[in-house]
């Protein structure tokens, strides 16, 4: 665990109500910030609260109240399609399972963050060969990406192919929901492997929610979701 | 690539995506169809005379002159008599009148009694002449010019012999005088084609030993004394007239309208032909309201078929907010598959309609009578296929909107 205040802070909240429209559900941050290139785990259950946290972070749901800092922008004061486009310029998601849009390939799925990020995509000239070098650098031959669609690969490939669409273009921030609780344990710890490489070689910020304790020795910091948010089954004021 | 991945989407589900698609060019198909029916209907009905002025008859509605003397339906209330005829002829501004006798029968087909003139005055499809597929225009008292449709249906050829029966479907035939095929006319998709035509002295001829629709008793006149008999007719069914110029027209109408020998009507063919058509044309306007009403019944069927798929594609949608998409680009992926199935609908529907074309066009000629002419889309058409995919746009709208709803309020939860 690394105290490391010399960083700047890529994520930083502090006082975040947010409760679902037509929903008792509630969930508060008083204040919680991730440095910059820091990696950190979160521990936390299912129901915990974990991803109307990940949604507050993407900027795909908003606050009613508070203030959620990405990068130095405060993206509560964005408007909906800002938001959207600084989530698409920023932040690359690997969920748990289901990540890849079946019915098209694995190169078009991990292309699919520049079609809306014209920031990640100014990255390099040639975004196929960009696309083809990180899938290899994670283990994923061209051959698996460009053979028929995303539903025919393993789920270990389609994790990897998820990370490497994540990573495109080097959004200075990944957020993962649980991205290998489908694994076996040897699928795990290389899926793991591959992710760190790519991870420390950006320096790009990781936070990785997990059930998984076993997993903990791999990040700089972790920290148990129930220390950082509360949760209300009442409204939210 | 967001066609590219609504295509790819849109493929992946084959199967319903192909059925929606394939209804909706079915009625694309059955309102283009209807349409160009509808206007070969028109277009072959309004060819049926041309070039003929004036059409004179007694008196009786204008539609009812215009289908008994042009279309061979029903038939005259009264006659025209000679003398009027003739004077109507002779009248100023009158360049050539040709007279109609109407009322015998062969067979199934009516017999016109008139004079060789009709064969250079009876025009249809905009000023296009009679022709004769084979042999040539009556010389003799007893020959007789078939249409097409009879020298093919009855097996006639020239030269063969041919009796002309007295009175509308009669079966006392007039076995007395034996007619002679002397020409067959080239087909005209008109009712011409299903007419027997001999000269006015013929019909008189034929009648001379006949009195009230029974023949008088003793020996038949034979065909020689019948050559040297004088056969002016003293009446008539209809007359076709041709006029200087469209002012006299107008006059020389109101003149026969006000005829004081006897009840004279004039009409004009082409707005009789209007004035049957819009009676007509009624029916024709229902039938392609109907088949609009398909073509709105299957983007209907689409806008479901978009809407039931929708909460199976959550995750989908979930990965596209999760890389950046916003909510109206979600709005938007699902329009342009709309957008996609009606165009590919749009495309199959006009390939059907030809296909239909050209398999129906010969039994339609054949068995009705009616000409579709194979044209490529004009711009009526054209238009209406652009309105059936911004309607299929229009419908995606209600999917649309939903997933657009949906997408808010799912953020990255979502329950499979």
């Amino acid at each position: 665990m690394i105290d490391a205040p010399h960083f700047g802070s890529a994520i930083h909240l502090s006082n975040v109500r947010f409760s679902w429209p037509k929903s008792t559900f509630g969930l508060s941050v008083r204040d919680w910030s991730v440095h910059s290139g820091e990696t950190v785990l979160l521990l936390g259950a299912s129901g915990s609260g974990k991803s109307t946290l990940l949604s507050l972070i993407c900027g795909i749901n908003a606050p009613q109240s508070g203030n959620i800092s990405i990068n130095g922008t405060d993206i509560g004061a964005l408007t909906g399609t800002r938001r959207d486009r600084f989530r698409a310029d920023t932040i690359g998601i690997v969920f748990q399972l289901f990540n890849l849009l079946p019915y098209a390939n694995g190169l078009d799925n991990i292309l699919l963050p520049l079609k809306f990020s014209t920031q990640r995509r100014a990255n390099f000239t040639d975004p196929k060969a960009e696309a083809l070098r990180l899938a290899q650098s994670l283990g994923i031959g061209p051959d698996i990406l460009r053979d028929g669609p995303a539903s025919n690969l393993s789920v270990g490939q389609q994790q990897r192919v998820a990370v490497a669409r994540a990573l495109i273009g080097s959004p200075p921030i990944l957020v993962a929901d649980e991205p290998t609780s489908a694994l076996d344990s040897v699928a795990q710890g290389e899926f793991l492997d591959l992710m760190f490489d790519q991870v420390r070689r950006t320096e790009t910020t990781l936070v990785m929610v997990s059930h998984d304790e076993r997993l903990a020795d791999r990040f700089d910091r972790v920290e148990q979701l129930a220390e950082i948010i509360e949760t209300s089954a009442m409204a939210a004021p | 690539m967001l066609i590219r991945l609504a295509f790819l989407s849109l493929k992946s589900r084959a199967l319903t995506v192909g059925l929606t698609v394939f209804a909706i060019a079915l009625s694309v198909a059955l309102l283009l169809g209807v349409e160009k029916v509808r206007t070969g209907a028109k277009a072959s009905f309004s060819d049926t005379i041309s070039d003929t002025d004036l059409i004179v008859g007694a008196r009786s509605g204008s539609v009812q002159l215009l289908l008994y003397s042009v279309f061979r339906i029903g038939s005259a209330t009264n006659s025209v008599s000679w003398e009027s005829f003739g004077e109507i002829a002779n009248s100023p501004g009158v360049t050539w009148a040709v007279p109609l006798s109407l009322g015998d029968s062969h067979r199934q087909f009516r017999v016109l009694g008139t004079t060789s003139e009709y064969f250079d005055r009876y025009k249809y499809r905009s000023g296009r002449s009679l022709e004769f597929a084979d042999g040539r225009s009556f010389d003799d008292l007893f020959d007789a010019v078939v249409g097409s449709d009879v020298a093919a249906e009855l097996g006639y050829s020239v030269g063969d012999p041919i009796v002309v029966a007295h009175g509308i479907a009669s079966f006392t035939e007039h076995e007395d005088t034996p007619f002679r095929i002397s020409g067959i006319l080239a087909k005209t998709g008109t009712p011409v084609d299903r007419t027997v035509i001999v000269s006015l002295e013929a019909i008189e001829a034929i009648h001379v030993d006949w009195q009230s629709g029974a023949q008088r008793p003793g020996t038949p006149t034979s065909p020689d004394q019948l050559r040297a008999m004088d056969l002016e007719p003293t009446a008539i069914t209809a007359a076709m007239l041709g006029v200087d110029s469209r002012l006299q027209l107008f006059t020389l109408q109101r003149a026969i309208n006000d005829y004081d020998k006897e009840p004279l009507l004039a009409i004009v063919p082409g707005l009789a032909l209007q004035e049957l058509w819009d009676t007509v044309g009624i029916a024709e306007t229902a039938l392609v309201g109907v088949s609009a009403m398909v073509v709105v019944t299957a983007l209907l069927g689409m806008a479901a078929m978009l809407l039931s798929g929708l909460s199976a594609r959550r995750r989908e949608m979930a990965i596209l907010r999760a890389v950046g998409a916003r909510p109206t680009t979600i709005m938007g992926f699902l329009i342009i598959e709309a957008l996609l199935m009606a165009s590919a609908a749009a495309a199959l529907g006009v390939g059907l309609l030809y296909l239909l074309l050209v398999v129906l066009q010969p039994i339609l000629d054949a068995n009705y009578g009616l000409f579709v002419p194979i044209t490529g889309l004009d711009r009526g058409e054209i238009l209406t296929l652009i309105a059936v995919v911004l309607a299929a746009g229009g419908v995606s709208l209600i999917p649309a909107v939903r997933a657009y709803r949906m997408s808010l309020s799912d953020g990255m939860i979502v329950k499979l």
